[in-house]
């Protein structure tokens, strides 16, 4: 496997040398690769994305290739250690978002959706998902910056139609 | 907190589709749009935590997702109202309602939202067999059920059930129950909150059709017929479904051949009268015949969906199974190993997020809480 590094720019001006085998986990720097447009002394330039959070797209997709890369070695690998295995990328993935704000999230997620990560894209909406579950509507739009174009007679007819909800 | 960024509609729709049912109910109070996407079927198809078939065996309750690959997950019990019971005996799909048939009365569950509502049989009745639920156009909720009583323990009595009054009165149909059309199958289908089954009267020469019950004049009287040639065939599978919620389905399989037939209605609106139901033949599955599913307990669950037929069936041995039919092609069977237990009674289920219906008095005592 080629262990070429390429450059990655920040909108900030940052930059961070990434494996490409790790970048192609994007999408779009995929295909840039594809149709060479990556010219080797030259950071690939990303508008949309801060130092900060470009850190830990690094991370998760220098995390992701070492899983990937066991995934076709170990074929015959026993259902036993599949599961294993399964669990700690889990474990790290947990751990990853864990220590995050969701200031953050929404953040990685931007750039996830950018960069076109599915898996990412994933692990962030199920960890925002989770986040806002038991939070109340009020909450939730203040979270997603939503202004409530009810009337406060047609929020209250929702309300008791689904009182047991609220409960 | 506030993100100052708006996020993409596409990405608060994949986060929301990850949320617990039971919360999205309560976040319609949110915004019209978040309301709106809530009541929105592709949404709720595609969300992580659908379902579409429910199954139950002596001892476990299965939901079956297909969006598109096959997860058999088992349903807990913790639903308030049905954890000290037993399994339910039998299933009736109600939309996004089932109808569950308990050794005493009945429950309304919805599944998706773990909430379940129970209905207590009147004291005198006995072996209650419940028929659907329907709703009038009031909005209030109605099921029809027959019983038979402690007095007179051969004659069969059609009940219907108030939600509004929570009571139980008798239906009195013209020369009562024993003497109307007998049902196909007795779990009704209810389409536009009236409630709709394959009936047939003569058992010499039986020309199928079907039967409406009119939720708001709680009257019974024949619909429609059944697409030409649908005639009684012993052991031929006949199933009636809505379909895209405002027409009616049918799927038949010959027995003899292991043909199987879709057929789509013209729209049912409620002013439509019979003459103004017309069936179109919308997919026909008849080779290889080596590989067509035998839908042997005749009434197969199923729904369709993007030109697809998605059918629960169980097979001559008694296991659960999976087809997924295209025109005149068998996409995909896929056998249910995790459902254990032979003969799982089963049904289809659509998803949503309409609480069950309670009676006045339960609701009063929610506001006060």
């Amino acid at each position: 496997m080629s262990s070429n590094m390429i450059m990655l720019k920040s909108s900030d001006g940052a930059s961070f040398e990434i494996e490409e085998a790790a970048a192609r986990k994007s999408k779009i720097i995929a295909n840039m690769i594809e149709v060479e447009c990556v010219d080797e002394d030259k950071a690939i330039p990303l508008q949309n994305v801060t130092g900060n959070i470009l850190a830990l797209v690094i991370e998760y997709c220098n995390k992701h290739i070492v899983d990937d890369d066991d995934d076709v070695a170990t074929e015959e690998a026993s259902e036993e250690e599949e599961e294993a295995k399964k669990k700690k990328v889990d474990d790290w993935e947990a751990e990853f978002m864990n220590s995050m704000s969701l200031e953050t999230m929404f953040e990685l997620l931007l750039a996830a959706n950018y960069l076109n990560i599915k898996s990412l894209i994933d692990l962030v909406c199920q960890t925002i998902a989770n986040n806002i579950k038991d939070k109340t509507p009020e909450e939730v739009r203040k979270i997603f910056s939503i202004e409530n174009d009810f009337t406060p007679e047609e929020e209250e007819e929702i309300r008791k139609e689904n009182a047991w909800a609220f409960g | 907190m506030a993100h100052e960024e708006k996020l993409p509609w596409e990405l608060t729709e994949e986060i929301l589709s990850r949320v617990p049912p039971k919360s999205l109910v309560r976040f319609k109070t949110i915004c019209k749009p978040w309301n709106a996407l809530f009541h929105d079927k592709t949404f709720i198809n595609n969300h992580k935590m659908t379902f579409r078939f429910i199954l139950a065996t002596k001892s476990k309750i299965y939901s079956v997702s297909i969006n598109p690959e096959i997860m058999v997950r088992e349903l807990t019990l913790d639903t308030p109202g049905l954890e000290s019971h037993e399994i339910p005996k039998n299933f009736i799909d109600c939309n996004e309602f089932l109808l569950c048939e308990m050794d005493k009365g009945s429950v309304v569950w919805n599944p998706w939202l773990k909430q379940t509502n129970w209905i207590e049989p009147e004291l005198k009745q006995t072996r209650m067999v419940s028929y659907g639920i329907g709703q009038n156009n009031k909005g209030s909720y109605k099921i029809v059920a027959s019983c038979t009583q402690k007095e007179e323990p051969t004659k069969r009595l059609l009940k219907i059930h108030d939600f509004a009054s929570e009571t139980w009165k008798d239906h009195h149909s013209e020369g009562g129950a024993s003497n109307g059309p007998r049902l196909h199958a007795r779990s009704g289908v209810s389409l536009n909150g009236n409630l709709y089954w394959v009936t047939y009267y003569d058992m010499v020469e039986p020309l199928y059709q079907v039967t409406k019950f009119n939720s708001s004049s709680e009257g019974f009287f024949k619909f429609c017929n059944l697409p030409s040639g649908t005639t009684y065939v012993v052991k031929d599978a006949l199933v009636l479904r809505v379909f895209n919620g405002d027409r009616f389905s049918l799927l038949k399989q010959c027995h003899a051949t292991k043909k199987i037939e879709i057929s789509v209605s013209s729209k049912i609106n409620n002013h439509l009268n019979c003459q103004g139901v017309e069936w179109i033949k919308v997919m026909e599955v008849s080779s290889p015949l080596n590989n067509l599913p035998d839908l042997v307990d005749s009434h197969p669950s199923y729904f369709i969906e993007d030109k697809r037929v998605v059918v629960c069936s169980c097979d001559q041995t008694g296991r659960a199974w999976i087809y997924v039919l295209g025109e005149n092609k068998v996409i995909s069977k896929t056998r249910l190993d995790s459902v254990v237990d032979p003969w799982p009674s089963h049904c289809s289920f659509t998803p949503g997020l309409v609480p069950v219906p309670r009676g006045q008095r339960e609701e009063l005592a929610e506001l006060q809480v």
